[in-house]
């Protein structure tokens, strides 16, 4: 299935809207992941299937989510009722999304040839922080083919400042004599 | 030759030279690719029809802006293409590259050569979709392009900056046109673009090899995205051809582009559309198909002294189905040209060639361009000719019909022959214009009909030996004087006297007028 981003968009922003007035956003965040996390493939094809009644289904789904706010419980019924319980990962993952947008937070993947200390990257993170003006959240990883320098990705944007982009690019500039 | 220490001192000054840079760029990850067609997920400050890069040396075109991806179309082989690879921005919209380095050579659509003559060093790019010149920069269209087609240059005038379309049904010859008239550029300041789109290897390569032939190459840039190049490169070919064309008009000289053919255009930019899934509307095709050809010949344009006076000139060719000029694309064009030279297949088959329907062909603002002597010569000519079919439809009935009709009909009859012209033989400005008075003022009338073209080939031979000094005045003058009006009819007599075709019938078979003035028709009964 390709990926439908936008209608997962639409019900995790509802989701988020219904969360603000009752300040229960971080805790919907958690409930939203732990029920992604239990939607595999197998548990949707179940939940999908025709050969079962909807209210059987509908049953067993409330049953297995007995403990989560009242909100997801509602939200899960009606993907269930409108054949859309496929979204519900993708609707986990917007609304973290969402929620960290809100909260001026953007993550940052940093990606070095050797691997960095835990100063290092402190101050790397304290760095883009101030460049972005927004808390960062980083993962980080090593690629030696890199030679040299950092490659830093944050949202869509790409900063790539390590060794092997500037050999390649002197390697076009010679190439073209410019 | 620089030897191989100067080469090294050459690479040393640049790699000095070097400052390493952080790249910044805008990524983003394929998630579908084919049919020339990427959608990449991310991209998110992308901007409308930016140059990304794929890596592996293949660009696209950003085309569709959504939430969460965008459509790129790419521009070339996509093959190399993986789900999963990551695509950056570039921050330039796409471009190619332009000057005089490129005229005798053939490219494609990114401006790369294809004739195996080795590189084109260009120094400046322009982009290839640009707003056409605004209003205030332009100037009314007052002079001609020879084109060196008679029925053209005496009734369908085109001038610099004018859009003129050819249309008309296949094996027409509606590219002979375009061709003749950038053979007929040879020698002069015209530069010359053909752009062929969707058409034929073969057919091309029979182009360029045409042009090379009548040393016509040396003036003109053969920009080319055939029918196995993907749908993207012919998207994009009119509007590569056009920047190579306005880097001449805006340097203040002439240039003439020549889209071949638009349908095909159309047709390459419906299936780059519906595959980016915009709607499609009338034919299938995505409802701003009238804007992709409006703003592309709105980008030929006099331009006025204050900005050069340099001109662009374009002749978009559409093809028709069984004479439908109300189908879509073929409506739109007209709307948008001022003009068009209509040719039919039953004229083509009559052996009236050029196959121009003069009926239904217009120049909106050609006349206003032709020089003095022409206009003043053609006159009538149109009315002569339409008058003339209308009394060869009436004459199928065979009635008796009176001197002043018969006449008629033996001036139209002349006219028609007159007009006739062989591929790949433009004629000079002058020898039109006297072909045409001798028309038009009825030297032809005594003449077989058979021999008309004979005695038209033995005028311009006469025109460049003992007539030269009148042809020349012609040229000079360009105007229509009674004294040169004089010179002219004293020089077709003496030649009339020394080539006796009214008095001697080829064959026995023409009679003499006036009692043979036999209408085609009359015969028949």
């Amino acid at each position: 299935m390709p990926v439908s981003g936008s209608a997962a968009r639409r019900y995790a922003e509802a989701m988020l809207d219904l969360a603000a007035p009752e300040k229960a956003v971080g805790a919907y965040r958690v409930s939203l992941d732990r029920v992604a996390q239990a939607f595999d493939r197998a548990t949707i094809e179940a939940l999908r299937n025709p050969r079962v009644p909807l209210g059987r289904r509908a049953a067993a789904l409330a049953a297995a989510t007995n403990d989560e706010p009242v909100a997801i419980r509602s939200l899960l019924r009606l993907l269930l009722e409108r054949d859309r319980i496929a979204l519900v990962p993708a609707i986990a993952a917007a609304y973290g999304e969402l929620v960290d947008a809100r909260e001026g937070i953007a993550k940052a993947r940093v990606t070095t040839a050797v691997e960095l200390s835990e100063l290092e990257r402190e101050g790397l993170v304290r760095r883009l922080e101030r460049a972005s003006g927004k808390k960062i959240r980083a993962t980080f990883a090593v690629d030696p083919s890199l030679i040299g320098g950092a490659k830093v990705q944050l949202g869509d944007h790409l900063v790539d400042a390590s060794l092997d982009a500037q050999l390649r690019s002197l390697g076009k500039q010679l190439a073209t004599g410019t | 030759m620089a030897t191989s220490s100067e080469i090294t001192d050459i690479i040393k000054a640049q790699i000095r030279r070097f400052e390493g840079q952080a790249e910044s760029a805008d990524v983003g990850t394929v998630v579908e690719v084919g049919d020339g067609i990427a959608r990449v997920h991310g991209l998110a400050g992308c901007m409308a029809s930016e140059l990304l890069d794929f890596g592996h040396d293949v660009f696209g075109l950003a085309f569709n802006l959504e939430e969460d991806t965008v459509s790129a179309i790419v521009l070339g082989e996509y093959q190399e293409i993986k789900e999963g690879d990551e695509v950056r921005t570039t921050g330039r919209i796409a471009s190619v590259p332009v000057g005089e380095a490129l005229v005798g050579r053939v490219v494609d659509p990114l401006g790369r050569p294809i004739d195996g003559k080795g590189s084109i060093a260009t120094k400046e790019t322009r982009r290839i979709d640009v707003v056409a010149p605004r209003v205030i920069t332009r100037k009314n269209v007052d002079t001609p392009v020879q084109t060196g087609i008679k029925a053209i240059d005496s009734m369908t005038a085109i001038g610099r900056g004018q859009r003129e379309l050819i249309i008309g049904d296949r094996q027409t010859g509606k590219t002979a046109i375009a061709i003749d008239t950038i053979i007929n550029q040879k020698g002069k300041d015209l530069t010359c673009i053909y752009v062929a789109i969707g058409q034929k290897e073969s057919s091309v390569a029979k182009i360029v090899a045409t042009l090379e032939e009548h040393g016509a190459l040396d003036h003109t840039i053969v920009v080319v995205a055939g029918a196995a190049d993907p749908a993207t490169l012919q998207y994009i070919a009119p509007f590569a051809g056009c920047a190579m064309g306005e880097y001449f008009r805006d340097r203040g000289k002439d240039a003439l582009i020549v889209y071949d053919d638009l349908t095909k255009h159309a047709w390459a930019y419906r299936q780059v559309s519906l595959l980016v899934r915009r709607p499609p509307g009338r034919e299938a095709y995505p409802g701003d198909v009238f804007y992709l050809h409006s703003r592309l010949l709105e980008r030929a344009a006099r331009m006025n002294d204050e900005n050069g006076g340099g001109s662009l000139t374009a002749l978009p060719i559409i093809e028709t189905q069984a004479n439908d000029i109300s189908a879509y694309i073929p409506t739109n064009v007209i709307s948008i040209t001022d003009g068009q030279i209509y040719l039919e297949t039953d004229l083509f088959n009559a052996g009236i060639r050029p196959a121009i329907n003069t009926g239904l062909s217009v120049s909106r603002v050609g006349g206003d361009a032709q020089i003095k002597a022409m206009s003043k010569v053609t006159g009538s000519l149109r009315i002569d000719l339409g008058q003339y079919r209308e009394l060869a439809a009436f004459a199928q009935f065979g009635s008796d019909l009176d001197k002043a009709t018969q006449q008629q009909l033996r001036r139209g009859e002349r006219l028609v022959e007159m007009l006739k012209q062989p591929q790949y033989q433009p004629i000079p400005v002058e020898k039109e214009i006297v072909i045409i008075f001798c028309g038009t003022a009825g030297y032809l009338d005594d003449v077989p009909r058979e021999s008309v073209q004979q005695f038209e080939r033995d005028l311009y031979r006469y025109m460049d030996s003992v007539g030269k000094k009148v042809a020349d005045r012609i040229l000079k003058e360009k105007r229509w004087t009674p004294e040169l009006e004089k010179d002219v009819r004293a020089m077709i007599e003496e030649f009339k006297k020394s080539h006796p075709y009214g008095e001697k019938p080829l064959g026995g078979s023409a009679p003499q007028p006036p009692t043979g003035a036999r209408p085609p028709a009359a015969a028949r009964t």
